[in-house]
């Protein structure tokens, strides 16, 4: 690009996309996310009971192709339903975010399934975002999915994106470790005073990448 | 700081998305710059001049 000649001038102006592309979209979307659920609870089901019966088996083998399938509908469709004029670094960036959302959604639905697999109810899953146990096989995915994807993820997000991004990522991040510096000693006293209750990682963890996400967006977005 | 971004944008029919492309920044960054949000590294101000064929203080002002 000479950066003379000229472009199209609509840029400002997105175009709706064609309703049955969004509705394919959600379908597949929806899709993928159920037969990752089916492959989750028919595994936790499996090792409960320590054996595979043929049924699940049947079942594992039809939500991985329905999954697959999903996939391959969803990686035809979506780059269509996205702004398609930006520079490939900023495509990348924008993909970069779009990969981690959907490696949260999985772990999070993953952790859930779970959780309901072994008789808790919703309200307790949604609880169990502190501290309810985990077979040992579960937390180990957990993990590996955590220090494995979301560095990779991360390293490459930052590597792609704007000036104007990196601005926004580090004012939330201020923000967040000022928001920690407030929270946890705040917790612990209050704790030791008899004023609360016993100060746990997770919620401290949620609000902080909360208000990180919040000022991120806030800078970004305004 | 004030800028003439927008004016030189519009003259070459541009819109944001357009010269995001053209700076390789995003979208955002560009309206944050038109705006007055976002002041450009010394590296981003040399490409939009570049772009524009001006020097630096031909498009950003600091008023002073």
């Amino acid at each position: 690009m000479t950066g003379n000649e000229p472009l199209a001038t609509d840029g400002d102006r997105a175009e709706s996309p064609p309703l049955a592309r969004v509705a394919l979209a959600i379908a597949s979307g929806l899709a993928l996310l159920f037969s990752i659920g089916v492959v989750a609870g028919v595994i936790a089901a499996a090792i409960e009971r320590g054996a595979l019966k043929p049924t699940g088996a049947l079942a594992l083998a039809g939500a991985a192709m329905i999954a697959i399938g999903a996939w391959v509908v969803l990686r035809r469709v979506i780059p269509a339903l996205l702004p398609t004029q930006s520079s490939p670094r900023v495509g990348k960036a924008r993909r970069m975010v779009m990969l981690s959302g959907a490696v949260g959604g999985v772990l999070g639905m993953f952790l859930a399934l779970v959780a309901l697999s072994s008789g808790q109810s919703s309200s307790d899953v949604m609880a169990g975002l502190s501290s309810s146990p985990l077979p040992r096989w579960v937390a180990l995915v957990a993990i590996a999915v955590w220090v494995g994807a979301v560095p990779w993820l991360t390293i490459n997000w930052h590597r792609n994106i704007d000036e104007h991004e990196a601005q926004a990522y580090r004012d939330g991040a201020l923000a967040g470790i000022y928001a920690y510096f407030a929270i946890a000693p705040t917790w612990w006293m209050a704790w030791r005073g008899g004023m609360a209750a016993e100060p746990q990682e997770m919620p401290v963890f949620l609000v902080v990448v909360g208000i990180v996400g919040l000022v991120w967006a806030w800078r970004r977005y305004r | 700081m004030i800028n003439r971004l927008r004016v030189l944008r519009a003259e070459r029919g541009w819109s944001q998305a357009d010269l995001a492309e053209r700076l390789d920044v995003s979208r955002q960054a560009v309206n944050a710059i038109e705006t007055g949000k976002h002041d450009p590294s010394l590296p981003l101000a040399f490409r939009i001049a570049r772009l524009f064929a001006s020097r630096i203080e031909e498009i950003f002002d600091d008023g002073k």
